[in-house]
């Protein structure tokens, strides 16, 4: 007999894993971009390398990001039967996870989106590519900090102590708003997407199509594709 | 053959990999190697003193003292004794005056003045040991109050492990109850409250638990725990701990009232007050749901805004690269 708690464990291994993944390949490739890039400046053997090895890393950090994203929701809902409703109430460390996962499960939903629509073409836009990779960065650090609250839970510390002791942060104060602020801040927050979207229907900005037919002639940055050797012939 | 320049390159490259890599090392050395590495002797709170240690490990404690009735400001010696547990190596144990994680939980900001720690030649209440290999025994010498009343010492032992990083703790729960200065008659039995403090806010599943101390070593027939206008239970024997469920309580002012009985039917009694306050869990709980929802429609909406703004400067740079 599996218990949920065993469940909880393995499904909450399968996103870190999958949003692991997604995390260093998209590094990898943003690390891959700048040495192609820069190209005169890198050595031959580092440049290959990159060209190379991108267009793998490309496709699997979106495949992780989108079963990362599943896991996260899987590991939510198995999550809601690991413990009892009064200590998912009352425990403000799981409070806090269950927040963090939340917002975490927004964040990768943002990098999801962001590939999805604008495609591997988005390596050739450079703000574009920025905002990938510093969301990504900002979503595997949430979930690092899940993570943390996670280990508090089941082993009563963790890895990322140190840091948290350096920051101030106390993974057992409750991180909550007042009703109002968390109010002001979503009404903020939506009438200023409002506003952004409006500008975006203006200048027609969603219609925009990155790839190298666009962005790659002025920006130069190389589309991530998957190089494929011809084989030897004998 | 490599050229001139890129051998060039490629040592700035070396070069700036051993900078990265060495200002990596530097960064993270202080932080890596600050746990698990105790946090040495010093004055602590209870609970977390300087690192929280938040699983029950398996030592176990036992507290003595060479008087539980001394007179007002008189020395007296307290031994913690920890067996067994996890520790191998550090152990630090702290001696509290409550049960609180709170600056009163010192001894010395609750009456006691610290003569010697264990290690002979300082006053701290939380004394560390390197040395720990399945048995300590540690001495603190205190004065007592000045003035008369009734008052409490416990300890707590927190350390690691030598098999994992978890970080134990283990209690002396009960404490050790002193009445100095002889705050009660002769012969009548005390009642401490360990668990619960005059003017705590209670919400949820509480524990009351008391501690009777008889002068004149007479064995406790009863102890009835009462709420407001409400009997919780009588109970016969130790321990004397009670559970308390706030919910079936209106919010309010409360007397929590203990009175117990010895064997020759001399009763004594402990009342404090308390508030119950339930509708703060709800109000947190609210608190915790907006800030779930509104967190999250601020993030997708700022991501949005964000994609935006991307695809802003990526229009505007090619429309003056087109120029």
């Amino acid at each position: 007999m599996v218990t949920v708690e065993a469940l909880h464990a393995l499904t909450a291994e399968l996103h870190a894993g999958f949003l692991t993944l997604a995390f260093v390949c998209i590094m990898i490739v943003a690390g891959c971009q700048i040495v192609v890039r820069y190209r005169n400046r890198m050595p031959k053997s580092f440049v290959n390398i990159a060209i190379r090895i991108r267009g793998y890393m490309e496709a699997a950090g979106f495949v992780g990001a989108v079963l990362g994203v599943l896991g996260l929701l899987l590991s939510a809902w198995t999550g809601m039967y690991a413990w009892t409703l009064d200590a998912l109430i009352d425990d403000p460390v799981i409070r806090n996870k269950i927040l963090l996962t939340a917002f975490a499960t927004m964040f990768w939903a943002g990098v999801v989106f962001i590939r999805s629509r604008f495609g591997r073409g988005l390596w050739t836009c450079p703000a574009m590519a920025t905002l990938y990779v510093v969301l990504t960065f900002v979503s595997f650090g949430m979930v690092g900090t899940v993570g943390s609250m996670g280990a508090h839970l089941t082993q009563g510390g963790s890895a990322l102590d140190p840091i948290w002791q350096i920051v101030g942060f106390q993974v057992t104060d409750i991180l909550e708003l007042s009703t109002n602020a968390a109010a002001l801040l979503a009404i903020v927050s939506v009438a200023l997407l409002v506003v952004a979207l409006a500008i975006a229907r203006k200048y027609d900005l969603f219609a925009a199509k990155l790839g190298a037919e666009t962005c790659q002639k002025l920006f130069k940055w190389d589309e991530p594709t998957i190089v494929v050797e011809a084989p030897v012939k004998r | 053959m490599l050229g001139r320049s890129e051998m060039r390159t490629r040592k700035k490259l070396l070069l700036w990999a051993m900078v990265g890599v060495t200002a990596i090392s530097l960064a993270l050395s202080p932080t890596l190697s600050a746990r698990p590495g105790g946090e040495d002797s010093g004055i602590q709170e209870y609970d977390c003193g300087g690192s929280c240690h938040e699983i029950q490990g398996s030592a176990v404690l036992t507290m003595w003292a060479s008087s539980t009735s001394p007179t007002i400001s008189s020395d007296v010696t307290v031994i913690v004794n920890v067996t067994g547990g996890e520790a191998a190596g550090i152990l630090g144990v702290m001696l509290v005056a409550s049960k609180s994680p709170s600056p009163s939980s010192i001894p010395m900001n609750a009456g006691w003045t610290m003569v010697q720690d264990p290690g002979g030649t300082s006053t701290n209440n939380y004394f560390e040991i390197k040395t720990y290999a399945g048995s300590t025994s540690m001495q603190w010498t205190l004065k007592a109050p000045s003035t008369p009343g009734i008052y409490t010492l416990f300890a707590r032992a927190m350390h690691g492990s030598a098999t994992d990083t978890v970080p134990y703790f283990e209690d002396y729960a009960d404490g050790i109850v002193f009445l100095v200065g002889n705050p009660v008659p002769s012969g009548t039995p005390v009642v401490v409250i360990t668990s619960v403090t005059q003017g705590e806010t209670l919400r949820g599943t509480v524990q009351v638990d008391v501690e009777v101390v008889s002068s004149s070593n007479k064995t406790t027939s009863y102890a009835v725990l009462k709420l407001g206008d409400t009997i919780i239970s009588n109970l016969t024997s130790e321990p004397f701990s009670w559970t308390i469920n706030t919910d079936q309580f209106a919010d309010g002012d409360y007397a929590l009232n203990v009175t117990v009985a010895d064997s020759d039917g001399v009763r004594g009694y402990k009342q404090i007050s308390v508030t119950i306050d339930n509708s703060a869990i709800s109000k947190e709980l609210i608190d915790w749901v907006w800030t779930m929802v509104a967190g999250s429609v601020a993030i997708l909406a700022w991501i949005g805004i964000m994609i935006v703004v991307a695809l802003m400067i990526r229009r505007r740079t090619m429309k003056a690269g087109e120029k």
